[in-house]
């Protein structure tokens, strides 16, 4: 199928919105954000020859933008990037390793598992996630968004599954205290 | 043999986040189960960290959010016949 030029106009106006709402969720701020959908529109056109016409439009772009984002965190992980010191998971439990009794989970009611509560999780997880340390946000974002197998992000981010284990510890301790504190306001 | 079996809570919400991603022992599973028969917070934490996981999955299906008609121009104008 020949693509033209206004079958991208029309992909722009109907999914710009989505896949930016997706990279968002993704990544640390709007510019990159924006950058990821704008560089898939201009992949999904470079190669527009291999888009069948049977296909989902959605489906392509989304598999385009996964790419990308990918692609993002490995150009990251290049860069040196200060490690996370010890200490941040210390702060829930004691010295004999338990929880420390103000810090414990606390049962959350069962409205919270209610659908309507998605928009504002949303929300708020990307608050909560914009706290974590930036090694641990990128941990989380593969691993819980990405849904990436452990072996794939360690490669990519070039940690050992040790490292990898400690990372995914802290950051869902941290979540899970966010969350409590800011989404389900007990 | 009971210090083998005891595990702190640190150790016991890094086996629940290990065993939602198959990556526990044997042993490991014991002393996990062992340990939430007895630690309310643990068993806790396991049901919650279960729920993010669902709701982190529904992200997916989120709602669009809104593109400024400048950001549009913007991907257009970067697309070059």
């Amino acid at each position: 199928m020949a693509l033209k030029k206004q079958d991208i106009e029309i992909w722009v106006e109907e999914y710009a919105g989505i896949l930016l709402s997706y990279t968002l969720a993704r990544t640390e701020n709007n510019a990159t954000a924006e950058d990821l959908v704008q560089e898939t529109f201009i992949s999904a056109w470079k190669n527009r020859d291999e888009f069948k016409e049977t296909a989902s439009v959605k489906t392509w772009l989304f598999t385009i933008c996964k790419n990308k984002i990918i692609d993002y965190y490995r150009k990251k992980a290049r860069s040196p990037i200060q490690f996370a010191e010890a200490g941040s998971s210390d702060l829930f439990f004691d010295d004999k390793e338990h929880w420390q009794k103000e810090e414990g989970p606390k049962n959350w009611p069962n409205r919270f598992t209610m659908p309507t509560e998605q928009k504002e999780f949303n929300h708020i997880i990307g608050y909560c996630k914009k706290k974590l340390q930036e090694m641990q946000q990128r941990v989380f974002v593969l691993k819980y968004l990405e849904d990436l197998e452990t072996e794939e992000i360690c490669k990519l981010l070039n940690i050992s599954t040790s490292n990898y284990w400690v990372l995914i510890h802290r950051a869902k301790l941290q979540i899970r205290a966010c969350l409590e504190k800011n989404w389900i306001k007990l | 043999m009971t210090k083998r079996i005891k595990i702190s809570c640190k150790k016991a919400t890094l086996l629940i986040l290990k065993k939602e991603q198959h990556a526990i022992s044997f042993k490991e599973n014991i002393q996990l189960f062992i340990h939430l028969l007895i630690c309310d917070f643990c068993s806790i934490f396991k049901k919650q960290s279960k729920l993010i996981n669902e709701k982190m999955t529904d992200i997916h299906t989120q709602h669009p959010v809104n593109v400024t008609e400048t950001f549009k121009q913007k991907i257009l104008s970067s697309i070059t016949e």
